[in-house]
């Protein structure tokens, strides 16, 4: 009998008796195919991959069968609240209404994390108007190839980190934009073409705990002769411009008292200036 | 410094007591809780929680209070060190307590190594790894199959 129960006990089936909770967490940790080859295990692990806190969807699988599933799990009735929402490898040029429902799906799912890494979307990505006004969102990242108009009123306030990659950046021409960004600690901004240097110099002023600025613009911004980086919490800024080849005279004015790291990548020529104002030393740089 | 000394005394469900210095019991969240509620002066009985699993989280738990000035790396070297030398069973009781006393991070690391192991098996793999019983007939298991068929390498 002691040999027969212990033999028994070897066979126990433990991990399915972990709660739903769990087990979902741990889906979330796989690559989504693994997680959804769960489903198969048996009754138990059927649907629990609808209700994983946390999406990660690498568009490496051709046709548009994991698209459907994605529409799917997205609409399925076990919503949870998302931890993070991640869209990699994207490179469809139509079906960008789609990926405007993705995220409106996620925004209600009160999602703190987007990532967006889409590449070769021809077209400008029609991004739902609430991405940049929810209370939600703590990371948000867009690589998207495109065009980003702010609207005039961008509202984040729970944001800490902002990653901007690969866009056209541009304001309302209407008027300035509005930002509320009280709690942005990390701002990456990398390959991006700005039709309208206000938005950055507004989005920079109006970052009241800002610390690390990581701004590397494709090159010069059209119509412009400065580039105003204004934030007195500053304390590490990474700055690179592309494409120097201009004849004209360009100023960098930064006015950061708290910096205490600052590069520049990139070559200088005749007619660009840096103008630092900082504890490390008011200087300028040509 | 007196307070980070201050002894927590757990005991076990099979009766084993273990003394545990407050530093290191507040890694879970459920002792802190007691301690902030001031219910923590006797000892606290751990109703599903057996000594030798009780003693591995103390022990994972005085790993990070210890080596708080540690980097990143080290301590992500001891963890893996810590779990890898886990069993199948026993990893599944540290799950349960890690929730049950909610150690945040212990209970990332042990759902991180279940999907570890599961990552890049085929179904028929994990059943027999977790001992999963097949439930389903196989009209439906190649249902399951067919409609999510970019999943299990279905060739068109």
């Amino acid at each position: 009998m002691g040999r027969r129960s212990r033999a028994k006990k070897q066979e126990l089936d433990r991990i399915s008796s972990l709660s739903d909770e769990i087990l979902c967490r741990m889906l979330s940790l796989l690559p989504i195919k693994d997680a959804i080859q769960t489903s198969a295990l048996s009754t138990r692990w059927r649907y629990l991959f609808a209700s994983m806190p946390s999406l990660a969807l690498d568009f490496c699988y051709p046709g548009g069968e994991f698209k459907d599933f994605v529409d799917r799990l997205l609409n399925s009735p076990d919503q949870v609240n998302l931890d993070c929402f991640r869209v990699t490898g994207l490179s469809w040029k139509n079906d960008s209404s789609r990926l405007h429902r993705w995220i409106c799906n996620a925004l209600n799912r009160c999602a703190k994390e987007i990532v967006l890494h889409c590449h070769e979307l021809l077209t400008s990505p029609a991004l739902p108007a609430h991405l940049l006004n929810c209370d939600s969102l703590v990371t948000l990242e867009l690589d998207l190839f495109g065009n980003l108009i702010f609207p005039r009123e961008v509202c984040l306030p729970n944001l800490t980190t902002l990653g901007l990659c690969n866009m056209n950046i541009c304001g309302d021409i209407e008027a300035p934009t509005n930002f509320c960004l009280p709690n942005l600690k990390t701002l990456n901004i990398r390959k991006i073409l700005l039709s309208d240097v206000s938005v950055l110099a507004e989005l920079t002023s109006a970052s009241p705990v800002l610390e690390e600025l990581d701004l590397e613009l494709a090159e010069w911004p059209e119509n412009s002769s400065e580039l105003s980086l204004h934030n007195s919490t500053l304390k590490k800024l990474i700055l690179e411009i592309g494409d120097n080849d201009r004849d004209f005279n360009r100023v960098v004015d930064i006015n950061a008292p708290n910096l205490v790291r600052f590069k520049y990548v990139g070559l200088t020529d005749e007619g660009l200036r840096l103008s630092i104002v900082s504890t490390l030393g008011h200087f300028t740089i040509r | 410094m007196a307070s980070t000394l201050k002894k927590i005394i757990l005991k076990s469900c099979d009766g084993k007591i273990l003394e545990v210095e407050e530093a290191v019991a507040v890694q879970s969240q459920m002792i802190k809780n007691m301690i902030e509620d001031d219910c923590a002066n006797e000892e606290i009985p751990l109703p599903d929680i057996t000594g030798e699993i009780l003693s591995m989280i103390i022990e994972y738990c005085k790993m990070h209070v210890d080596g708080e000035n540690n980097s990143n790396n080290e301590l992500i070297a001891r963890d893996a060190d810590f779990i890898t030398r886990v069993d199948l069973n026993t990893l599944y009781y540290l799950i349960v307590a890690a929730n049950f006393l909610n150690v945040k991070s212990l209970l990332d690391l042990t759902c991180q190594r279940v999907a570890d192991i599961i990552k890049g098996k085929s179904p028929e793999e994990i059943r027999l790894t977790f001992n999963i019983k097949n439930d389903f007939t196989p009209e439906e298991e190649e249902e399951i199959r067919k409609k999510n068929a970019w999943a299990f390498d279905y060739k068109d």
